[in-house]
């Protein structure tokens, strides 16, 4: 009954597929027939197949105190104290920059999100709007020599559709909305870079290009080894941190 | 909540809020404001549990504990201070200073602060260093300026771009993260999770059974006895990493994969070259004592693996 | 002190519901009371089953309507109400870590969080045990893996999407679904 362990391992990294429905008919077939001789992948295919199913009629949950009370006290006919700071909430969030970089991120990737639902194609355009209008520059001094990545503009992800042709369509379309999620960021970070210490501008531009250059290095093998799970992986994770840095850099508080 | 909550006594400015008649949670505000360049100095009551939330910008911020359920403030700024204070939550903001803001760094700026020590700390700092010790809670953040914290009682969560963070004797868990900052953690239980872009990530005398890292130019650097139910996860693109696994007899299962790296070890090991097709880099397993228990994921692009430490009597 | 609602509000269909929304968004926070009732238990499911962790999801779900009441102005009832709500709790989960800081410390630490000696997965465990397992269990996995499984799996976000609110490849996204399926499994099986 025991199939070459060889296959099982192959067979459950192609369950993923499989569950998916993403397996070409042949795959199918040949998915099936290990299937169908093999109890051990059935067994865990009938597993997967009921997380699946069970998560999918999670009945809801409900706090075990009340929550209003807390969100009332925080929304409520704002008091403002005389000389009163300028925002609200001030106390909660006392960085008034990330504030506004919150709304823009919260902004933007609702955008992405609507541009790729709709029609997956027309870019960037309505992010113009969010432009990070609420924050008041202090020292708007030596804007030019303190612009922070316009260097990291032209390098970091190629143009869609390059790197990725080894994946599947859907993935080339998932490449294009992470290349316009990342020259989303780059917009807003590219805005911030006469607020910030200029050393800290250095170590961001320093470590965005480690990341570029990670990520060219990971694509480059990927097109020789496509299939290779570590590549795809690593990759992954070095185009997570790009994002999760410019995200950093987008929220960081202004120096002044 | 009978608890009378003591206002402060160096009010400049009293700003009662009007409480509204359907209120569920009473909440009375002490605001001071005082103007450029100034100075608290009070104590303020603070109920069990509650928490502490401190910014500044470029002031150190100096936290320890005390056996007393209040917070001590001694804070000066050349900006303005706010503080706010109801029995669930203290709240001292720093806003920057909006005049002309010359470049002598004004070195006296800073807040000293002791806290419950049942209370949570969030600690925010631009370029001003956080030093806290003997807390119960923390969570803290800086963009240049340096963390470091001794004797959490419970979480930790700590973030920076380019300071240096330093987690000792950290009792239930320990996320940091930095850009360039590099990570040092001792004696820490609980889960750890540190990720950095080029900062190297030591962690030392580890007793925590559920690591996670991850840097992209970084080194990692792991010591510590393993857990049999544990999992440890090292990560990297171009950093090294460097496991010393002082085993204790554990049983351990190593999975080692590495695009251009190099592995080595001093443990027993099964190596799979490629697996199938054209698959290329190097893959290993590694066993510790009879394999199985732990279960380790190291992964790296380019980054060598060293692992040592494991005088493994596992087959092969 | 109103008793917190444990009636489960049709959330789509009611008319009173965009009522209140109309008159929330207006101002009132009557209305916008009885939005939060409406809507609490599916912020609230989303946020515990994102986060893995109940005191956090509750704090969460608190900004959730702090940041819907300042929002609702920008409300255009062009979609459901309770589907602009719930792309704000997302949102607002994943961006809490920078706004607030506690997220990341949820983000990555909460992988197994306070429960690293409680294994939920001793004992042998049918697989078709209760959805209490199945709820321990997510809240166990990896942060990655957790948010992309419960996005696609509890909530039915397609790929794409997920690809796109979380910043990864869809292929990416869907290796993360599977790695969280096994991980399910085994601590399910175990």
């Amino acid at each position: 009954m025991t199939y070459d362990k060889h296959e099982c391992d192959l067979m459950c990294e192609r369950l993923a597929a499989y569950l998916e429905g993403d397996l070409a008919p042949e795959e199918r077939a040949a998915a099936d027939a290990h299937l169908a001789s093999c109890a051990a992948c059935r067994a865990v295919l009938t597993e997967l197949r009921t997380i699946v199913a069970q998560s999918a009629s999670l009945p809801p949950l409900s706090p075990t105190r009340d929550l209003w009370a807390g969100i009332e006290s925080r929304i409520g006919t704002h008091v403002t104290p005389l000389g009163a700071p300028l925002a609200r909430r001030a106390t909660r969030r006392p960085w008034p920059l990330a504030i506004a970089a919150a709304a823009l991120i919260a902004l933007t990737a609702g955008t992405t999100y609507l541009l790729t639902a709709r029609s997956g194609a027309s870019p960037v355009g309505t992010v113009a709007v969010v432009t990070p209008a609420p924050v008041q520059r202090r020292d708007s001094a030596d804007t030019t020599s303190r612009a922070i990545p316009q260097r990291a503009a032209p390098a970091p992800v190629p143009p869609s559709g390059v790197a990725f042709v080894t994946r599947g369509k859907k993935d080339v379309n998932a490449a294009r909305v992470y290349d316009r999620e990342i020259s989303l960021l780059d917009s807003i970070v590219r805005t911030r870079g006469n607020e910030l210490d200029p050393k800290t501008v250095q170590v961001i531009e320093k470590n965005l290009s480690i990341i570029d250059s990670a990520i060219a290095e990971s694509r480059a093998a990927l097109e020789k080894d496509p299939g290779s799970p570590l590549l795809n992986n690593r990759l992954d994770n070095v185009l997570g941190s790009k994002v999760e840095l410019l995200r950093t850099i987008a929220f960081l508080p202004s120096q002044s | 909540m009978p608890a009378p909550w003591r206002l402060a006594a160096t009010l400049a400015l009293v700003v009662a809020l009007p409480l509204q008649a359907q209120h569920h949670e009473q909440r009375t505000a002490t605001d001071e404001f005082n103007n450029v360049g100034s100075r608290i100095d009070t104590t303020v009551a603070l109920a069990r549990g509650a928490l502490v939330d401190l910014s500044s910008f470029n002031g150190d911020i100096t936290v320890s504990s005390w056996d007393r359920d209040e917070v001590k403030i001694h804070a000066t700024s050349r900006g303005r201070l706010r503080l706010d204070s109801s029995p669930s939550r203290v709240s001292l903001v720093e806003s920057p200073y909006r005049g002309e803001y010359e470049d002598d760094v004004d070195n006296h700026s800073g807040y000293e602060i002791r806290m419950p020590k049942s209370a949570r700390l969030l600690a925010r700092s631009v370029s001003g260093d956080v030093k806290l010790r003997d807390v119960s809670e923390v969570e803290s953040h800086t963009v240049s300026g340096d963390i470091q914290v001794t004797n959490v009682a419970n979480r930790a969560n700590l973030e920076t771009v380019s300071g240096e963070v330093t987690a000792t004797k950290v009792g239930a868990g320990l996320r940091a993260n930095s850009v360039s900052g590099d990570i040092h953690a001792k004696s820490i239980t609980g889960e750890i999770a540190g990720q950095t872009v080029s900062g190297d990530i030591v962690l030392d005398d580890v007793a925590s059974s559920f690591v996670r890292t991850e840097t992209v130019s970084g080194e990692i650097h792991f010591s510590g006895p393993v857990d049999p139910k544990g999992r440890y996860e090292f990560h990297s693109h171009s950093g090294d990493i460097d496991l010393g696994l002082t085993s204790g007899g554990n049983d351990a299962t190593l999975y080692v994969e590495t695009y251009s790296g190099d592995l080595d070890s001093a443990c027993s090991m099964t190596l799979q070259p490629g697996g199938s097709g054209s698959r290329m880099g190097k893959r290993g397993t590694f066993t510790l004592g009879n394999g199985g228990g732990a279960h380790f994921s190291i992964q790296t692009f380019s980054g060598d693996v060293h692992i040592t430490g494991c005088r493994s009597h596992g087959e092969n | 002190m109103t008793a917190t609602a444990t009636e489960v509000v049709p959330i789509t269909t009611i008319d009173q519901g965009s009522t209140d929304v109309a008159r929330a968004a207006s101002g009132d926070r009557r209305a916008f009371e009885h939005v939060y009732r409406a809507h609490l238990q599916h912020v609230f499911s989303l946020c515990v089953r994102m986060t893995g962790d109940r005191t956090r999801a509750e704090e969460l779900t608190q900004d959730v309507f702090v940041r819907a009441w300042e929002k609702l102005s920008t409300f255009r009832g062009e979609s459901a109400f309770s589907t602009w709500l719930h792309r704000l709790t997302v949102n607002v989960v994943l961006n809490e870590r920078r706004v607030d800081g506690r997220d990341r410390g949820r983000m990555v630490s909460a992988d197994d969080d306070d429960e690293h000696d409680a294994p939920a997965t001793t004992s042998a465990q049918p697989l078709h045990a209760e959805r209490m397992d199945l709820e321990r269990a997510i809240a166990k996995l990896p942060r990655g893996a957790r948010r992309v499984f419960v996005l696609h799996d509890v909530e039915g976000f397609t790929h794409e999407e997920i690809g796109t609110m979380l910043g990864v490849t869809a292929g990416g996204c869907k290796a993360q679904l599977h790695r969280a399926r096994l991980l399910l499994r085994e601590a399910l099986t175990r």
